[in-house]
């Protein structure tokens, strides 16, 4: 009887997995096509390849299917067109572990012509000679680089070299649901909110008794609170976004940290280690008022959730000015680049008029070319948020832009030296003063000296 | 209290412990078949839903439509199946000549498998990795195979301990017979070694198919060549967010195989781990 029990259960799960097999052989395309284009990997080595008088270049991103798709139906549509003697293709990567796929592509010397990667990877690569250097290209076109949003290019200059160029910004604004929001009686927040209308506003959502919190996704790490800090006339924490020499932590800076300190100890933000791995996934689900996230997400419930509610509304100004966090996601070609000719009419289509037809496809994010942007903002208004809209590129032309992470080789030196205390401090596991985050400050500045 | 009584309420406390440990191993693959049923918006819904509310069969499809199942679900029965081999052959051939042969510095060589255990994996992926990198072996599936001919320290003791447990005299009689020392292996050695094959096999088939740092060191600049651990392990890291009813889809079909061949397996491999009571470390 157990045998044949066992023998009915076996049977039963390879007809299961024969059935899943038959399903993913018939899907074998697996990723979403769209365009004329394939978004699939090249069979060839990564690197480019000649084929006569045509070179073919290799890209390597994070991007999803969808987003590589459109970026290969650019490429074949309008950059090979303009370039006929230069074919592109994108090779697939992975998200999560990108930079382990990046560092061993290029270790083993299979590095594509031109990838992706966030300012620090970009600064970090740069400091170990990993990378082409393209200040001279630069400086033939200079109409090219003043074409970007101000702040954009900070973070890929370091030493007076050029090393890549931005392609589309993450600014962190607020999602709210107009549902919930309606359902407490709180008016949504206007464009030119303040940092208090922001808190008083997630004040009267909390319930501590159904264990919410007023808003979700708060930066209340030292880059949020600087980013609120220097809304307030303190003084930006790090001296330069990338090749940072000098850490400062003013009073302004821990008279923000104080106020945040109370928000988390009155439950009305979450603690510095709250889980924040699916809280997009948990706004999606209708179970949070306010999300601080980026604008990314904009794209992800215009795709997931049509029927939702929900508006986006820009970094909150203090009393002096407005900032914003943001982060660039950019492109560079590794130092042994064959064709860099080539490659910089790639990486020049890349980092602005490609954005022209992809982001009408996947409106993740702006791009750092001012005169592609606006195919971001087109794209919100067209789905009904022109609010989203407005306030990303409220966040784009914000003067003061603030790092949202330390980009150098020493930040993980720094994260141990700073995050265990500071956490303590915010969450109030701590019984230390707020005036020992500029103690910390001033070993964290001894570290980036002798690094 | 008499005697059927205390039978009684003996077998009951067993049967509540039972179950008390049964829950936390059981509740999270019940998570994931019940998330796998669900719409996405409903997998963060407050309270969670133990039993959906509508059963979405169609996640099983879509999960697998979003990979290239096929191919990948191929490359890493492949991988697991030539690895599962060569762990079996090569193991069962030094554990031999451990439990058999007299050589010379056996017991320093027997010392110095079993202390390679105590070596951490993640100091050795550099040195492992430069090496393979050197020889063109980047961007294959190589790296992924050949280790497995060349022994694994565990199953190696394990089929030490399991040879020494068999009586001399087969291979004696086996000797005067006149067979060698690789018939007298495969022959003789072998066939009364199911159990400890079994071990060896489906350890080393588990090891391979979810093996996923050895593919994303070698072969992710290759999607073609990815095996399921990779295109599954993709799903979660996404622009978009993860739609992690499709991701439980998907992982449920990626593990039907280790639980098939563990449910074909399960007599031989409770008898091979059995042995490692028998003798001890001699």
């Amino acid at each position: 009887m157990k045998n044949k029990m066992r023998k009915v259960i076996i049977i039963g799960l390879c007809g299961v997995m024969g059935t899943a097999l038959l399903t993913g052989c018939g899907g074998d395309d697996g990723a979403a096509k769209s365009g004329s284009g394939s978004g699939k990997t090249s069979k060839s080595d990564a690197g480019n390849s000649g084929d006569g008088d045509q070179i073919t270049l290799k890209v390597v991103d994070w991007e999803s299917d969808e987003m590589n798709a459109a970026m290969q139906d650019a490429f074949d549509n309008v950059f090979t067109k303009e370039h006929p003697n230069i074919k592109v293709e994108i090779v697939e990567g992975s998200y999560s572990d990108y930079g382990q796929q990046m560092t061993g592509m290029i270790t083993a010397g299979e590095a594509p012509d031109v990838f992706q990667g966030g300012y620090d990877m970009g600064a970090s690569f740069y400091k170990k000679n990993l990378l082409y250097d393209w200040s001279d290209k630069a400086e033939e076109e200079p109409d090219f680089v003043d074409s970007f949003y101000e702040g954009t290019m900070d973070g890929w200059h370091l030493d007076g070299k050029t090393y890549g160029f931005p392609g589309l910004v993450n600014t962190y604004g607020v999602f709210y649901n107009k549902d919930l929001l309606k359902a407490a009686g709180v008016g949504e927040p206007a464009g030119d909110w303040t940092w208090d209308d922001f808190f008083n506003m997630a004040e009267e959502l909390k319930d501590p008794s159904q264990n919410k919190f007023g808003a979700y996704g708060f930066d209340s790490s030292c880059f949020g609170i600087a980013n609120v800090s220097t809304s307030y006339g303190g003084e930006p924490m790090m001296d330069k976004i990338v090749g940072t020499s000098k850490v400062t932590v003013d009073d302004e800076f821990l008279n923000q940290a104080e106020r945040v300190q109370g928000l988390i100890k009155d439950g009305t933000l979450p603690e510095r280690t709250y889980e924040t791995a699916n809280l997009n996934s948990m706004f999606e689900a209708g179970e949070m008022a306010l999300l601080y996230f980026g604008q990314w997400e904009a794209d992800t419930l215009i795709r997931n959730t049509p029927d939702f509610e929900w508006g986006y509304a820009p970094t909150p100004r203090g009393s002096k000015e407005k900032t914003t966090i943001y982060d660039t996601i950019g492109w560079m070609s590794p130092k042994n680049t064959e064709h860099p000719e080539e490659t910089w009419e790639l990486i020049k289509f890349m980092s602005s008029e490609m954005y022209d037809t992809v982001l009408k496809e996947t409106p993740v994010a702006p791009c750092a070319y001012a005169d592609s942007a606006s195919v971001f903002y087109d794209v919100m208004k067209e789905h009904d948020h022109p609010e989203a809209a407005d306030a990303v590129k409220q966040m784009m032309e914000t003067e003061q832009k603030n790092g949202i992470r330390f980009a150098d080789d020493w930040s993980s030196d720094v994260g141990k030296v700073w995050d265990p205390t500071f956490n303590d401090i915010m969450d109030g596991k701590s019984r230390e003063p707020l005036t020992k985050l500029q103690d910390i400050t001033k070993k964290i500045n001894q570290i980036i000296e002798g690094s | 209290m008499g005697k059927k009584k205390k039978q009684t309420i003996s077998t009951t406390l067993r049967y509540i412990l039972i179950l008390l440990f049964c829950i936390p191993m059981i509740f999270p693959l019940l998570w994931m078949f019940t998330t796998a049923l669900k719409d996405n918006a409903a997998v963060f819904k407050v309270p969670p839903q133990i039993i959906p509310k509508e059963f979405h069969w169609e996640n099983f499809t879509k999960g697998v439509a979003k990979l290239n199942f096929g191919r990948q679900f191929m490359i890493s029965m492949g991988v697991s199946v030539i690895s599962c081999i060569g762990q079996v052959c090569s193991c069962m051939s030094v554990g031999y000549a451990l439990a058999r042969l007299k050589f010379k510095g056996k017991k320093l060589w027997f010392y110095l498998i079993i202390g390679s255990m105590m070596i951490p994996g993640m100091v050795t992926v550099i040195p492992v990795f430069r090496f393979w990198t050197k020889i063109g072996a980047y961007g294959t599936l190589w790296p992924m195979i050949i280790p497995a001919f060349l022994g694994a320290p565990f199953q190696t003791f394990l089929a030490r301990q399991f040879m020494t447990t068999i009586p001399k005299a087969y291979d004696d009689a086996a000797r005067i017979d006149g067979a060698n020392r690789l018939q007298i292996l495969t022959r003789i050695i072998a066939p009364m070694s199911k159990p400890l094959m079994t071990v060896i096999a489906i350890q080393s088939f588990q090891g391979a198919w979810n093996n996923y740092m050895t593919p994303l060191l070698y072969v992710i600049s290759k999607p073609e060549k990815w095996p399921l651990s990779l295109g599954i392990g993709r799903m979660t890291s996404s622009t978009y967010g993860t739609q992690w009813n499709l991701f439980m889809a998907a992982d449920i079909l990626y593990l039907l195989p280790v639980l098939i061949i563990f449910f074909f397996c399960q007599d031989y491999f409770m008898e091979g781990l059995g042995s490692m009571n028998n003798t001890g470390v001699k």
